[in-house]
């Protein structure tokens, strides 16, 4: 699964301080939810042969397939309902194959977010404050279970219990009306939020709409950019717009599993291995090296609702060799999702974030969406805030093709409009290659 | 990929240019203006959505739904983004005659309104507006084009709508669109594109016409039939239809629309459609439009040949190929029974080409003598060799049918 091959040194993530509370998840797993015990009966294991940390790789992976065929009866530990009010339903924002519902409990989830923000403590401060108490959350509309795509729906209908405003989004990023937009910054000027919690390119967008005819100061004491994938084109703009002493942070969170990681006050994602125990696997499921990329795989810890073991979340990082602000959670690089990432002539895959790296963030670019058809055929489409830059065009095409292969035939285009997936995320690279 | 392969990758995706029933000559089919082949890929995804989903989109919670709604609404994104628009844009309606009646109504027009239309629209671009309002015609030149001084003097009569056949289904000849919308949003007009047989030749980049809307149709372009596209400002279109799918909230006192393009798309859709639909956008994104064009040039070069060689044909709108798609009507001699000829074509020579009027009898009639013109129309399948043999066949047939070959 690597993108580039590398010297292979097996990479832990995990503090040995953790393997107990590992073994105990483990056991707790098997002895209480069917499909742990089903996957773990199936290969002949038993939760006490994982003493240590290697012996893990004997215990199966679980499929997001897998979750989803078994949920709720086959995952929630034995006993439990959804109907606690404790339970927090999540829908995942994913549509058709890619969907999936999960539970946890609220204080479970509470723990992870406390956690991860523990490799911020700037951020933790705001997130944490007493007197926070308003935030606002921009993002597609599958992110939320709160129907802010329907235009009927009123401010009071999108606060969650938490204070968080869901703010009206429609499902294709670049569709959204100039009604909506303008409704969206106006319910953030009224709710006035302590803190944001944003889709970055969505709130980029909005930003750009404001631009033009009416630009204003973003209220709020910090952004996390969360939801989606962070591009170049994006942060470079939010960077330029936000107020400075804003603490601006990068999150990545899943339905499923709640904080991953967040960005330290230097920038660089640290895995919340505090709540999670993480693994980054090659697709024979082996540890990869330092600088190389792979599958971020999650066991949870400490889990007493819907413990999960070895879940392969389908998201890829690049391991980093530490980071300057010293933290002890696993410096990484996310490189967004392994179905995502576009098939080369030489058999590697490019990520997302790969990609974004060659594409950058020149002054024209408003957006982009790459699509790879077939292993000789992809498009990169881009909005631009200056029409067609050829001499840029020429550029992105040879430094594409010497990556993706010669044989790859590119077709570079400007264009007033990029669609986002159904789910209402817009993903900057897509491929039809599997 | 060069154009003597486009027709050479086409045609091994269909069967039906392999084997023919009717004796040892291969089907050469020239009716392509009509409805074109469909191939096999294309026909797959059909037969996956049946076989596979088979549910309708946008209504359960359950997983074949979301499966279907997930594919419907990508298609719709493929297609806004091929067109240079966006997604709010892009209404999938039955066909492009469905598509121009959606905009006819649901532009609210009065009986005072003026509308007009070029002589050589389509009955689905004619009928639509002079049930709902006045009509004016825009004569055609000499090349069977817009006449635009003429145009430029009905514009002064302040119409709401203009409405113009990108390409002619008669002449293959396209209009100066982009001029044409520019005259017509300066006078304060409504710009109206019947695209049914212009994006399939490659001009596909709908949104740089200006054209405030525009339909066609899959099956002119490898789809299946019954499936369209409506593209547009479609939020200022009041639905021609209403009920489940087009509203957001109904209760005993009134309902809210949904927001476009779904107040548009009554009851359930034609999901298969659909599906068939992205597999022929892909499929021809594959071959590449500026290929698809150079080859309909080279097709449309070929066919004007063909005619411009025998005196004894007339053909509609002359015999220059200079932006014209590969398409061409024909006068065959007097005395000659254009249904018969075609009937010959077809049963004798494998070759289908159709005859008629064209559902454009204005311009059949204004362009001729008021007698049904024999129509060839070539697609991506179609190859020069195809072309000079259905020629041949026509050599053959005419003198058997009773023709005077004599220059006219």
């Amino acid at each position: 699964m690597s993108l580039r091959s590398h010297t292979r040194d097996a990479q832990l993530l995990m503090p040995t301080d953790a393997l107990p509370r590992l073994r105990e998840a483990l056991s707790y797993a098997y002895h209480n939810t069917k499909l742990t015990r089903d996957k773990f009966d199936a290969v002949g294991v038993l939760p006490q042969n994982i003493r240590d940390s290697p012996d893990l790789a004997m215990v199966p992976a679980t499929t997001r397939a897998e979750y989803r065929r078994e949920f709720p009866a086959g995952v929630l530990a034995g006993g439990a309902t959804l109907h606690d009010p404790m339970v927090v339903r999540s829908r995942s924002s994913g549509t058709a194959y890619e969907r999936l519902l999960s539970a946890d409990y609220s204080y479970t989830l509470a723990e992870r977010r406390l956690g991860a923000l523990a490799a911020n403590p700037p951020l933790l401060r705001v997130l944490a404050d007493p007197e926070t108490r308003r935030s606002v959350r921009y993002a597609a509309p599958n992110c939320s279970d709160v129907e802010c795509a329907l235009p009927q729906t009123t401010i009071r209908d999108r606060i969650l219990p938490n204070g968080m405003l869901v703010l009206p989004a429609a499902h294709d990023l670049y569709a959204t009306s100039t009604q909506m937009l303008r409704q969206a910054w106006n319910e953030i000027v009224d709710w006035r939020p302590d803190y944001l919690s944003c889709d970055p390119t969505r709130l980029a967008h909005l930003l750009r709409y404001l631009d033009h005819d009416d630009p204003q100061d973003i209220p709020g004491r910090a952004l996390v950019m969360t939801y989606n994938f962070a591009p170049a084109f994006a942060t470079a703009y939010l960077r330029r717009r936000l107020p400075t002493g804003m603490t601006v942070a990068n999150s990545v969170t899943m339905s499923e599993c709640g904080w991953v990681a967040v960005s330290c006050p230097h920038g660089t994602l640290h895995l919340n291995t505090a709540e999670l125990w993480m693994e980054l696997v090659d697709a024979d499921l082996a540890p990869v090296a330092v600088g190389e990329v792979g599958e971020l795989v999650v066991t949870s810890l400490g889990e007493p609702l819907s413990p999960r073991v070895r879940y392969l979340t389908g998201d890829l990082y690049q391991l980093l060799d530490g980071c300057p602000c010293g933290h002890r959670h696993p410096a990484v690089r996310f490189e967004g999702r392994w179905r995502n990432a576009p098939v080369c002539s030489d058999g590697s895959r490019m990520s997302m974030r790969e990609l974004d790296d060659l594409i950058g963030a020149p002054e024209h670019l408003v957006s982009y969406r790459f699509h790879q058809h077939a292993p000789d055929r992809a498009e990169l489409r881009y909005m631009s805030s200056t029409g067609n830059v050829s001499e840029w065009e020429h550029s992105m095409r040879d430094r594409l093709r010497a990556r993706l292969g010669k044989v790859c035939q590119i077709v570079i285009d400007v264009t007033a409009f990029l669609p986002a997936e159904r789910s209402g995320k817009f993903v900057t690279c897509t491929t039809a290659v599997s | 990929m060069s154009t003597s392969n486009i027709a050479t990758t086409v045609r091994s995706d269909l069967p039906i240019l392999r084997v023919h029933e009717t004796g040892t000559r291969a089907l050469i089919y020239l009716d392509s203006a009509a409805t074109t082949l469909t191939p096999e890929p294309v026909v797959a995804q059909i037969v996956a959505y049946y076989r596979d989903v088979s549910a309708s989109v946008h209504r359960g919670k359950h997983m074949l739904s979301d499966i279907a709604s997930t594919h419907f609404e990508q298609v719709r994104s493929d297609m806004a983004s091929e067109l240079g628009a966006n997604t709010r844009d892009i209404a999938f309606v039955p066909n492009t005659t469905v598509g121009l009646n959606t905009v006819a109504c649901g532009l609210r027009l009065s009986a005072d309104d003026l509308v007009i239309v070029p002589i050589d629209v389509h009955h689905s671009n004619l009928l639509p507006w002079r049930h709902r309002a006045r009509v004016e015609y825009i004569r055609l030149n000499s090349r069977a084009t817009v006449d635009l001084d003429h145009y430029a003097q009905l514009l002064r009569r302040h119409p709401r709508i203009v409405s113009v056949s990108h390409c002619s289904n008669v002449t293959g000849r396209y209009a100066p669109v982009a001029e044409m919308a520019r005259m017509a949003h300066d006078a304060g007009a409504i710009f109206v594109v019947d695209a049914a047989q212009s994006v399939p030749h490659g001009r596909i980049r709908l949104a740089e016409t200006e054209a405030d809307f525009a339909a066609f149709s899959a099956h002119k372009m490898l789809g299946p039939t019954g499936i369209g596209v409506l593209f547009g400002r479609l939020g200022e279109l009041s639905p021609l239809a209403r009920g489940g799918g087009t509203v957001d909230w109904v209760d005993l006192d009134g309902e809210r629309l949904r927001d476009s393009p779904h107040h548009l798309e009554p009851g359930t859709p034609h999901v298969a459609g659909v599906y068939g639909l992205g597999a022929t956008l892909d499929y021809l994104r594959k071959l590449g439009w500026q290929e698809i064009a150079r080859h309909d040039a080279e097709l449309a070069g070929e066919l004007y040949r063909q005619i411009a060689q025998r005196p004894h044909m007339v053909s509609l709108g002359g015999t220059d190929a200079v932006d014209r798609a590969a398409i061409a009507s024909v006068r065959l001699p007097p005395g000659v029974d254009v249904d018969e000829v075609a009937r010959l074509l077809s049963d004798s020579y494998a070759v289908m080409c159709r005859s008629g009027k064209l559902c454009a009898q204005p311009l059949v009639e204004a362009l001729g003598d008021r007698r049904p013109v024999l129509r060839i129309s070539a697609y991506v399948y179609t190859t020069t060799e195809e072309i000079r043999t259905a020629f041949q066949a026509i050599d053959e047939v005419l003198p058997m049918v009773g023709a005077s070959m004599a220059a006219r």
